[in-house]
């Protein structure tokens, strides 16, 4: 129960993302309506590193563009650091989204046509314009911490999956967000990459204090988060550290 | 402060929308540049056939008013007045027109005076023209005989120009005559020619020189002389029959002419009355340029829409991750009005560097009619036209980027 008690003490800190009774429902009033979220209640403190576990079609994704502001609830609420999004226009959830989320995709997700080091700073220069100095600065030091500093000038096109997931990290981190949403960020790297991979949201989780959820099927990894969310059908069937994951559904599949 | 936040932002951001926007178009330089090709070649198009029509035109109106004065102020016209009717009574009467015999403009010194204080005159020019015969042995040749005031006609039609023999001279024995004329009579160069304008007024002239117009009417009939022996030919001393005038922008014409009727209440009659047809031709011809232009045109901004829209599939994934990095709407469809405007402009510049140098290659050409003028503002019209029209065909493509649904959109493979 010690690990329980500590995650509880962690709650009380700052929460930067609160779900309340969330519903998700596609296609409403037509034959083809599809229930995939149901009274989804969570909450994410800060610098906490979450792993979102679920077979395939329980509604993880879904969850994660909600949460990510890329998709919008049925019913329920929702709040990025203490802000209730529901009733926002489109302009205002963009906005909130530049502000305090990065995201991380499984299919790494970066633009061919810029250098390694213009996808780095897109956020910030789709926000502010031509970047400063000081962002520039930033940028080419998240780059140094991925290991990528020299293709920072290359297009991305050059670079091997494990390489360009790292340049997605830096962009991720770049606007320094309090919330950071990792799809299946390993889904298709090999085992080793996908290790070093994990190890650096595991640094920036701690070096950074950003709240990381992280969609794996890596028992491995999600093994590796200090906490586990288990979606199954729709609904939330565990909340809570992951080394307390009861044996039934320890594997992720 | 939220306002001047407002426009920082709105500026910042327009800087990564054209980052972007060339980024894209670089990404793809095949397509950038076939349909830039397409776009330049359409301009190239308009620009090259506007020119030609405006030339054609100017040329043909430039032709038709050497000839000409832009307006023409007559005596007015005589009519037939009957005496009143008695009240309760009605007259049928057959009438026949009345005949117009020549008459001169009443104190036509102080018409021509007012007019030569009229700002927006530049020439006025009075002329007696009347009917005559000039005959050489037994040869006769039907002659409009025109008595002129040289220095003041030349503001009217630079007679000397079209001079092709002899000496530019009209007096009391000079006469000047068409080419025509004079090869109907078989005049020369100081050759005696006696006119005849009836009822015994004749003089013997000599023929000062000979001169071609170029239009076959006037060369055939006109005879040029001072006013003073027009005036006793045709027996009107010290009378003029006709004030030609000249006026700066031609098609004013019939508005002044207009003008003028109220101010002078005399019979006035614009080039642009007296050349109906020609306008009508020349009119229906900018209609027609009108048409291939618009048509030309369309075909472009329908060249731009569907490229954009195919690049806007190409990149639904791109978009998806840009509205995923925090791009407003706004942003996007901006992103792509961008590429619309940038495409329609690229095309353009191009276009129109091809359009002046077709217009060179035709003004190069041996015995062309015509040498065609480009006017800058007419290729820089151009430019700015293909470039609003870009934007505009971006525009459908552009909302359909704005509008994607980023969570879909990223998934798009």
């Amino acid at each position: 129960m010690s690990k329980l008690q500590r995650f509880t003490d962690r709650a009380d800190q700052q929460v930067v993302l609160q779900l309340d009774k969330l519903n998700k429902i596609f296609n409403t009033g037509t034959p083809l309506q599809n229930h995939v979220l149901h009274d989804i209640s969570l909450q994410v403190s800060r610098g906490e590193l979450v792993a979102l576990v679920g077979t395939s079609g329980s509604g993880k994704s879904t969850l994660l563009n909600v949460m990510g502001l890329l998709d919008v609830s049925s019913s329920g609420e929702l709040r990025i650091q203490g802000q209730l999004v529901q009733g926002m226009t489109e302009q205002q959830r963009t906005q909130l989204r530049s502000e305090s989320i990065g995201f991380v995709f499984q299919f790494h997700h970066l633009i061919s046509a810029f250098s390694v080091l213009d996808n780095v700073l897109m956020p910030l220069m789709l926000r502010f314009g031509k970047p400063s100095a000081a962002q520039v600065e930033y940028a080419q030091y998240l780059l140094g911490e991925v290991g990528l500093t020299q293709f920072m000038h290359q297009s991305t096109n050059r670079l091997s999956g494990g390489q360009q997931q790292r340049v997605a990290i830096a962009r991720a981190l770049v606007t320094r967000p309090a919330l950071v949403f990792a799809d299946e960020p390993t889904g298709n790297l090999d085992t080793q990459t996908a290790d070093e991979v994990f190890s650096l949201f595991e640094r920036f989780n701690v070096e950074h204090q950003c709240a990381i959820v992280i969609v794996t099927h890596d028992p491995r990894l999600s093994a590796r988060c200090p906490r586990t969310i288990r979606l199954t059908d729709g609904r939330i069937v565990y909340d809570g550290a992951s080394a307390d994951l009861p044996h039934l559904f320890a594997s992720p599949l | 402060m939220s306002f001047v936040s407002g426009v920082g932002r709105w500026r910042a951001s327009l800087w990564i929308e054209w980052r972007i926007a060339l980024r894209f178009l670089a990404d793809n330089p095949l397509q950038t540049l076939l349909i830039s090709v397409a776009i330049s070649v359409g301009a190239a198009v308009i620009v090259f056939i506007t020119a030609l029509m405006t030339g054609l035109q100017t040329n043909v109106i430039e032709r038709t008013l050497g000839t000409q004065a832009h307006i023409r102020i007559e005596a007015t016209r005589q009519h037939n007045i009957f005496s009143q009717t008695p009240e309760g009574q009605y007259v049928w009467a057959l009438e026949s027109p009345r005949a117009q015999r020549l008459q001169t403009i009443n104190n036509w010194q102080e018409v021509r005076d007012v007019l030569d204080q009229h700002p927006a005159l530049n020439a006025v020019s009075p002329l007696i023209s009347g009917p005559a015969f000039a005959q050489k042995g037994s040869a006769r040749a039907s002659i409009a005989l025109m008595g002129i005031d040289p220095e003041r006609y030349a503001g009217i039609i630079e007679l000397e120009e079209y001079l092709q023999e002899g000496r530019f001279s009209v007096g009391a024995s000079d006469v000047l005559i068409g080419r025509q004329l004079a090869e109907d009579l078989g005049l020369r160069t100081g050759d005696k020619v006696r006119l005849d304008a009836g009822d015994n007024r004749q003089v013997v002239m000599d023929v000062a020189g000979i001169f071609e117009m170029g239009v076959r009417e006037l060369d055939s009939r006109y005879v040029y002389t001072d006013l003073k022996q027009a005036q006793t030919l045709l027996d009107l001393p010290g009378g003029i029959t006709i004030l030609e005038l000249k006026i700066s922008d031609v098609f004013t014409a019939e508005y002044w002419a207009q003008r003028l009727t109220k101010l002078t209440g005399l019979h006035v009659q614009s080039w642009m009355e007296s050349n109906g047809q020609l306008l009508n031709a020349l009119s229906s011809q900018t209609m027609t340029t009108q048409m291939i232009r618009v048509f030309v045109a369309l075909s472009v901004a329908f060249g731009i829409a569907s490229v954009l829209a195919v690049s806007v599939v190409q990149r639904t994934r791109e978009i998806g991750i840009l509205r995923a990095m925090g791009s407003t709407q706004q942003q996007i469809l901006r992103v792509f009005l961008l590429q619309g405007g940038l495409l329609g402009l690229a095309g353009s510049l191009l276009g129109v560097l091809v359009g002046y140098s077709l217009v060179q290659v035709f003004n190069g050409i041996e015995g062309r009619l015509f040498v065609i003028r480009l006017q800058p503002s007419m290729l820089l019209s151009a430019i700015l036209i293909a470039t609003a029209a870009g934007v505009v065909a971006a525009m459908v493509p552009a909302r359909r980027a704005a509008k994607y649904d980023p969570a879909v959109a990223i998934r798009y493979v």
